[in-house]
Parts: C-alpha cells; sequence; structure tokens
C-alpha cells in the first residue's frame, strides 16, 4: 500500500514534468517497483522529441545566419553581432555548449536526471524562437529603417519640396501639398525617434535576460512597430502630395 | 497601391501570431499590426509564468522636423566642379542616387519622387515580412 502510493506519487511528479515541456510521455513507462519508477528509463519518444526541438533550431539558425549574412543594410556593427549570437547558439558562447553539441550530447544520455536537465537548456539556454530570431527579424527593421526608408522618405521630402517650391512661384496653390510634406517631415522624425537605441538594446538581450522577464522584447517591438508606421504613413503623405502636384 | 505582402501579412498573421491587442494609434486600415503576446507555449521548458507583453503605444509623438527643401536655386553654372574635371558635354543633373540638385524642373523633381517612392514602397514590403517572420518566432516560443 505504501510502496504504491509512492509509486504513484513519483509517476504523477513524471507526468507534470513531462506535461510542463510538451513531453507526452517525457519518461519511460511505470514500472512496478518504487525503485525503478525513481530512476525511470528515458523513452525513445523523448530522446526524439529533444533531438526534433534541436533539429528545428539549429535549421532556423542557420537560415538565420544566411539571412544576416546577405543583409547589407545593417548599420554599424549590428551584422557581426547577430553573427555571434547565431554562431553562439549553435556552437557555444561561453555561456552555454551549443545546440550543435548539445544534440550529440543528448542523443548519447543515459541519466534521466541529465536529460531532463539537458532538455530544458534547449529552451532555457537559447531561447531560439522567442529570443534570437526575434534579434534578427528586428535589427533587420530597425536597420533597413535607418538605412534605406529614411534616407527614401528624405530624398522625397526634398524632390517634393522642390517642386512646391517651383509651383508657388508660378502661382499655383500648394497648401495642401506643403501640408502632405509637413506631414511627411513628421513621419520622418518619428521613424528616427522609434528606431534610435532599438538594435543596441535587442542585441544586448540575452536568453538569461529573457528568462527572468519574457515582455524583454516588446518594448522594442513595440518601438519597431510604430517607426514602421510612421513609415506607412509617410508613404501615404507622399502618394497624397504627388496627388496634389500632379 | 496596396503592397502585396500587406495582403500576405493580413491572411496569415492573425493565424500564426498570438496578437493580444492590436496596438492602438497605428491608423492605417490596411496594414496589420500587433503586439504579440509573448506568452510562452506549451513546449516551454521555463515552467515560469511569463509576464504578458506590455504593449507600447505607438503614438507618435511628433517634433516637426523643420520646413525642409532648399531656399536658393544657385544656376547651374555656378556649380563647382567638385575637384575633378568635368567631361564635356557632362550633365548637371542630379546623381541618381540622392534628390534632384537645385534647377531640376517640377517634372524631373515628382520624377525623382516617384522613384524613390518605389524604392520605399519596396524597403517596407521587406519590412512586412521581418516582421511577420519575428511575429512568427515568438508565436513558435521557446
Amino acid at each position: 500500500m505504501k510502496r504504491s502510493r509512492i509509486t504513484a506519487l513519483l509517476a504523477v511528479s513524471a507526468a507534470a514534468l513531462a506535461g510542463a515541456v510538451g513531453l507526452v510521455p517525457l519518461l519511460g513507462a511505470g514500472t512496478a517497483s518504487a525503485a525503478t519508477a525513481a530512476t525511470p528509463a528515458i523513452s525513445s519518444t523523448a530522446r526524439t522529441q529533444a533531438e526534433t526541438a534541436i533539429s528545428i533550431r539549429i535549421t532556423d539558425l542557420n537560415s538565420a545566419l544566411t539571412l544576416v549574412q546577405q543583409t547589407g543594410w545593417f548599420v554599424g556593427s549590428d551584422q557581426a553581432a547577430l553573427e555571434n549570437i547565431i554562431t553562439g547558439d549553435l556552437n557555444g558562447n561561453g555561456q552555454a555548449e551549443g545546440l550543435v553539441n548539445l544534440a550529440t550530447t543528448i542523443r548519447n544520455e543515459t541519466n534521466p536526471a541529465n536529460f531532463w536537465s539537458e532538455f530544458q537548456s534547449i529552451y532555457t539556454d537559447y531561447r531560439v524562437f522567442a529570443l534570437a530570431l526575434p534579434q534578427v527579424h528586428l535589427v533587420r527593421v530597425a536597420d533597413r529603417m535607418t538605412t534605406n526608408v529614411v534616407p527614401n522618405l528624405t530624398s522625397i521630402d526634398t524632390d517634393l519640396s522642390q517642386a512646391i517650391a517651383k509651383e508657388a512661384v508660378e502661382g499655383k496653390n500648394v497648401q495642401a501639398a506643403q501640408q502632405q510634406v509637413a506631414n511627411l517631415e513628421t513621419q520622418i522624425a518619428t521613424i528616427g525617434q522609434k528606431t534610435t537605441g532599438v538594435s543596441t538594446g535587442l542585441l544586448a538581450l540575452t536568453p538569461a535576460q529573457w528568462n527572468a522577464n519574457h515582455g524583454a522584447v516588446a518594448p522594442y517591438w513595440g518601438d519597431v512597430q510604430a517607426a514602421d508606421s510612421a513609415a506607412i504613413q509617410g508613404e501615404k503623405d507622399v502618394r497624397a502630395a504627388l496627388e496634389d502636384l500632379q | 497601391m496596396t503592397r502585396p505582402s500587406r495582403l500576405v501579412r493580413a491572411i496569415l498573421i492573425p493565424g500564426a501570431m498570438v496578437i493580444s491587442a492590436l496596438a492602438g494609434g497605428c491608423g492605417n486600415g490596411t496594414h496589420v499590426s500587433g503586439t504579440p503576446s509573448f506568452s510562452v507555449p506549451a513546449a516551454n521548458a521555463a515552467g515560469a509564468g511569463n509576464a504578458p507583453a506590455t504593449p507600447t503605444g505607438s503614438g507618435a509623438s511628433a517634433s516637426s522636423g523643420g520646413s525642409g527643401g532648399s531656399a536658393t536655386q544657385p544656376s547651374l553654372a555656378a556649380q563647382p566642379a567638385a575637384g575633378s574635371a568635368a567631361p564635356s558635354g557632362a550633365s548637371v543633373a542630379p546623381s541618381g542616387a540622392s534628390s534632384s540638385s537645385s534647377g531640376v524642373s517640377v517634372t524631373s523633381a515628382l520624377a525623382n519622387a516617384q522613384q524613390q517612392l518605389t524604392q520605399l514602397d519596396s524597403n517596407l514590403s521587406q519590412v512586412d515580412a521581418d516582421m511577420a517572420s519575428a511575429n512568427q518566432a515568438i508565436a513558435n516560443g521557446g
């Protein structure tokens, strides 16, 4: 009676742990003895799930690395910083052994407790989806705003201002176009405000920081989104001004 | 002109990402925007409850960017040769990369603006794609 209660408790605990990481079942099937239940075998299902989780992340990180290397509009050292993050996640960075090595470790692991810890580390030590990939894409956006979008809009601002000046000299009513250009300049200023510091802040985030604050990326996301909205509004202002002037 | 990727986003993103609420202040009917909730997926090993995302308002505090535009338009003859002898017959038209220099016609200025607008449109489409990818990654979690 007493032994069966212990067995049941261990089984429940194992199931709870497995559920916490979406593993059903993480551990091997229950056995008759408490001693066996306390040190269950690592199920092939759990091993496969761990290996799959790592494989998906390695694939996505490699794709992200290619994307970063092919990006031509990064500001300053942002490209190198992103490459460091990605290659660190893949091959180790002094904080973690890297997912490539972790795959081998997990494949050869025979100790269930170690396996469990290693499985957790796929998430806690890397945060590939929650942090690394958003870092890549949001820094790309912020830097594209700086390198391409703002210069586009600024150039248009100059062109439209010149056209307005000439039309005004010729006595045409350019009030509406002037207002659109003023609005455009507001949007350009907003983009600059919202993207300032975004890349630096994002690139400084670590998995440990994300673990402590799951909303760590959110402020940067908000800023990038606000910059994008401003750019879209600026685009509308440009179209309206062009329509007024043509 | 609607950028194609906006349509793609309108179709794909709402189902893919975890949006707790659309951020206010975007003011763009065609642009799908939202702040992901940053919720922790079931596969998250951390187990700790996640802090809800804090949507940051997008309310563009607008400082005026000034009046822009050049006030003076020097004559074409006054343009310096920038240290190198200009080839005979060289046009004084603006280089393609930058905006039009002074002295251009309204038609030319508007054409330049239109050209930049095309590039802008392309850039913003790529921005959309990156933001969608970031959303997708966050939705995958972990």
